[in-house]
C-alpha cells in the first residue's frame, strides 16, 4: 500500500515539485547577496523572514492542482484506484515538508550568522506566513481553476500588506513578528490551514461532478 | 481587420475573471494607499508645527551627514541598504583606517584627537543611557558630536566627493551614497521653509501636478506586477480551451493575432488608471479653486502616460514574450522577481529615486527641485522600457510565427527541430 504512496511522491517530486524546490533553493543561495544576515537583531530579522522567506509558501504550495490542470490527465488520474484525494494529499504533504526544511535551514543559517531572535517562534512565525500565503493560493486555484488569478491573489496580498498600509487588515496582516506578540501569528495559520482544506475538499467535489 | 480583432479582444477582456481582479485590486490599492493624502493648506505664521522635509540646506546636510558617519564609524556598523533590505557592514582594519583619512580630511582633525572627542562622547553617551535618564551634560542620543565640525574650508562638491569614496569602500547602497545624502538632513521645517514649499506646489507645480507625482508612486507599484497576470491567462487561453491549432490555420498574419491581442490588455489595463485618476484630478481641482490659484487639468493624464504607460507596456510585453516561449507560467516568477527586486531598490529612497528601475519612486507631494534633477533620467527610463517592449513583441511574434510553422515547439531547440523535419 506504501508504495502507491511513495510512488505518487516520486512521480510529483520528479514532475512537478523540482522546479519549484529549484526556485526556492536559488532564493536562499541568493538571500545572502542582497540582504544582511549578520548579526541582525529580532526587528531586522523578522523583516528578513516576511518579507522574503514566507514567499516561499506561494512558490512551494500554490502549484498542488497543476498536475491534474490538463484534463487528460486528470482523467487518467481519476480512472485509477487511488482517490485523487490522496493525491492532493501526498503533493501536500511534500510541499509542506520541502516549506519547513527550507525555512528551518534558512533560520539556522541566520542563527550561525550572529543574528539574535526567537527561534522556535520565527520558525513558527515564518511557517505561518508562508502557508497562508501559499494557502491563499490553493484555495483561490481551487474556486477559479486558473493558475495565473492563484498566483496574483497572495501577491496583491502580499503587495497591499507591504509599506504598512495594509495594517487595517488587523489579525490578518502579514508583517507583525518584529512588533506583536508571536500568538498573533495563530489566526493566519489557521486561516492559511483552513483555506488550504477547502481549497482540496471543493477541488475534489468540483471533479467529481465534472466525471458524472 | 486589425480594429475588429482588436476590438474583439477587449470584449473577450470583459469576460475574463482575471480582468475584473484586475480592476478591483487596482481600485482598492488606489483607496487604502491615496486615502490619507491631505489637501494642501497655505502656512500660517504662529503655528506650532509646519511639517518635516529634507533640508536643501548644504550646511545642514554635511553636519547631519558627519554626524552620522561618526556614530557608524566609531561602532565600525554601517548599514546599507544594497537592494532594500537592511545589510550591515563592518568594515576591516584597512578599510576602517581609510574611513579613519576620509574623515580627519573632512573634520581637520588629527586622528588621535578625533578618537579623543569620540571616545569622550560616547563613553558619556553609554553613562547617560544607562543612567537614569537619557539627558547628561550636553550629550543626548540624538545630538550633533560636539568639538568634531566640517573644516572650514571644505566645499560641499569636496564633501560629496569624499562621501562618494566612503559609499564605494562600503559597497554601495549607505547614507552616503551619491543620491542619499540629502536624505540625511530631516528636519522639522520652518516657517519660511515651509512656505517655500507651498510656492513650489502652486507656482511651479501648479497644485495637480504635485499629487499626479504621487498618484503615479502609488499606481506604479501595483502595474509593475498586475498587467502581468492579464498577459499570462490571455497567452494560456488557447492552450487551455484547445483552440491553438485551429487559430494557427487561420488566414491572418502572426502580426495582427500578436498585437491586436496586446493592444488590447494595455488598453484595458491603462483605461482604467485613467478613471481612477478623475478622482484625484477633481480633488486637486476643488483644493486649487479654494485657495484661488491656477490648477493643471490634465496634470494626471499626462503623467500617466509618461509615467505609468511604459510600465503597463513592458510589463504586458514580458507576459507575452516569456509565456509564448516557454508554454508555462514561468513568466510570474521571472516577472515576480523583477517586481520584487524592483520595489526593495525604490525602498531605499521613497523621492526622487527613478536609475533604470522599472518603478520609479517619487513618495512625496512637492519636492518640484528634487524631481527636477531626476527628470531628465525618468525621461530615458522611460524610453527604455518603451523600446524594450518593442522588442519583446517584436520577439513574440517571431515566436509565434516559429510555432505556426511548426519550427518551434515547447522543450525543444529550434535547430534540433528544423533538423528532424529535413529528415524526416
Amino acid at each position: 500500500m506504501a508504495e502507491k504512496y511513495i510512488q505518487i511522491f516520486k512521480i510529483n517530486w520528479k514532475y512537478n515539485l523540482l522546479p519549484h524546490i529549484i526556485i526556492t533553493a536559488l532564493l536562499c543561495i541568493v538571500a545572502p547577496f542582497i540582504m544582511g544576515v549578520k548579526n541582525l537583531d529580532a526587528a531586522l530579522t523578522a523583516k528578513v523572514l516576511e518579507l522574503y522567506i514566507s514567499l516561499f509558501g506561494i512558490i512551494l504550495l500554490t502549484p498542488l492542482f497543476i498536475p491534474d490542470q490538463d484534463r487528460s490527465i486528470r482523467e487518467l488520474i481519476q480512472s485509477k484506484r487511488v482517490s485523487m484525494v490522496v493525491h492532493h494529499c501526498v503533493r501536500l504533504l511534500a510541499a509542506f515538508g520541502v516549506l519547513i526544511i527550507a525555512i528551518t535551514s534558512f533560520l539556522v543559517f541566520l542563527k550561525l550568522q550572529g543574528c539574535s531572535f526567537p527561534f522556535s517562534d520565527y520558525l513558527y512565525g515564518t511557517i505561518a506566513t508562508s502557508i497562508f500565503l501559499g494557502g491563499m493560493g490553493v484555495f483561490v486555484y481551487s474556486i477559479s481553476d486558473n493558475l495565473p488569478v492563484s498566483y496574483m491573489i497572495p501577491i496583491i496580498y502580499y503587495i497591499s500588506c507591504y509599506g504598512g498600509r495594509g495594517r487595517f487588515l488587523g489579525k490578518f496582516y502579514l508583517f507583525t513578528m518584529g512588533y506583536s506578540d508571536i500568538s498573533i501569528k495563530n489566526y493566519i495559520m489557521i486561516a492559511g490551514m483552513l483555506m488550504i482544506a477547502i481549497g482540496v475538499v471543493f477541488r475534489n467535489i468540483r471533479l467529481c461532478k465534472k466525471i458524472k | 481587420m486589425f480594429v475588429t480583432l482588436l476590438f474583439k479582444e477587449c470584449k473577450n477582456m470583459l469576460k475574463e475573471i482575471t480582468y475584473y481582479i484586475f480592476l478591483i485590486c487596482l481600485l482598492l490599492f488606489y483607496i487604502v494607499q491615496m486615502e490619507q493624502i491631505e489637501p494642501l493648506v497655505k502656512p500660517e505664521q504662529g503655528s506650532l508645527y509646519y511639517g518635516s522635509g529634507y533640508s536643501q540646506d548644504e550646511t545642514i546636510i554635511m553636519n547631519s551627514t558627519l554626524d552620522k558617519l561618526l556614530k557608524e564609524y566609531y561602532s565600525n556598523s554601517y548599514g546599507t541598504y544594497p537592494i532594500g533590505f537592511y545589510k550591515e557592514v563592518i568594515l576591516s582594519n584597512q578599510e576602517q583606517q581609510q574611513v579613519t583619512n576620509l574623515i580627519c580630511e573632512v573634520t581637520g582633525l588629527t586622528i588621535d584627537v578625533l578618537n579623543e572627542h569620540l571616545k569622550i562622547y560616547f563613553d558619556e553617551l553609554t553613562t547617560a543611557l544607562s543612567g537614569a535618564g537619557y539627558q547628561y551634560k550636553n550629550v543626548t542620543a540624538s545630538s550633533n558630536i560636539p568639538n568634531i565640525f566640517i573644516e572650514r574650508s571644505l566645499s560641499y562638491t569636496e564633501f560629496q566627493h569624499m562621501m562618494y569614496q566612503i559609499d564605494d569602500i562600503l559597497g554601495g547602497g549607505s547614507s552616503y551614497a551619491k543620491d542619499n545624502l540629502k536624505y540625511n538632513a530631516y528636519v522639522s521645517l520652518s516657517f519660511e521653509e515651509a512656505t517655500d514649499n507651498y510656492n513650489s506646489i502652486v507656482n511651479d507645480d501648479k497644485v495637480s501636478r504635485a499629487y499626479a507625482r504621487l498618484f503615479c508612486d502609488y499606481m506604479g507599484i501595483v502595474l509593475g506586477i498586475l498587467p502581468l497576470f492579464l498577459a499570462v491567462t490571455r497567452c494560456i487561453r488557447d492552450k487551455r480551451s484547445k483552440a491553438t491549432e485551429v487559430i494557427y490555420s487561420k488566414p491572418i498574419s502572426s502580426f495582427h493575432i500578436i498585437t491586436s491581442r496586446y493592444l488590447a490588455i494595455v488598453i484595458m489595463a491603462i483605461i482604467p488608471v485613467l478613471v481612477i485618476s478623475i478622482m484625484p484630478t477633481l480633488q486637486t481641482i476643488y483644493n486649487a479653486n479654494t485657495l484661488s490659484v491656477d490648477v493643471d487639468y490634465f496634470a494626471f493624464i499626462k503623467y500617466t502616460f509618461i509615467w505609468l504607460f511604459p510600465t503597463v507596456l513592458v510589463v504586458t510585453a514580458i507576459g507575452f514574450f516569456i509565456t509564448e516561449l516557454t508554454g508555462g507560467l514561468i513568466a510570474i516568477l521571472i516577472q515576480g522577481a523583477w517586481w520584487f527586486i524592483s520595489i526593495l531598490i525604490g525602498a531605499s529612497n521613497f523621492v526622487g529615486y527613478v536609475g533604470w528601475n522599472l518603478i520609479p519612486r517619487f513618495n512625496n507631494v512637492g519636492s518640484y527641485q528634487i524631481f527636477q534633477s531626476v527628470f531628465k533620467q525618468l525621461l530615458y527610463n522611460r524610453a527604455l522600457y518603451l523600446i524594450l517592449s518593442v522588442l519583446l513583441v517584436f520577439g513574440t511574434i517571431v515566436i509565434y510565427g516559429a510555432k505556426r510553422k511548426g519550427t518551434f515547439i515547447y522543450g525543444r531547440k529550434i535547430h534540433s527541430n528544423i533538423q528532424n523535419q529535413l529528415e524526416v
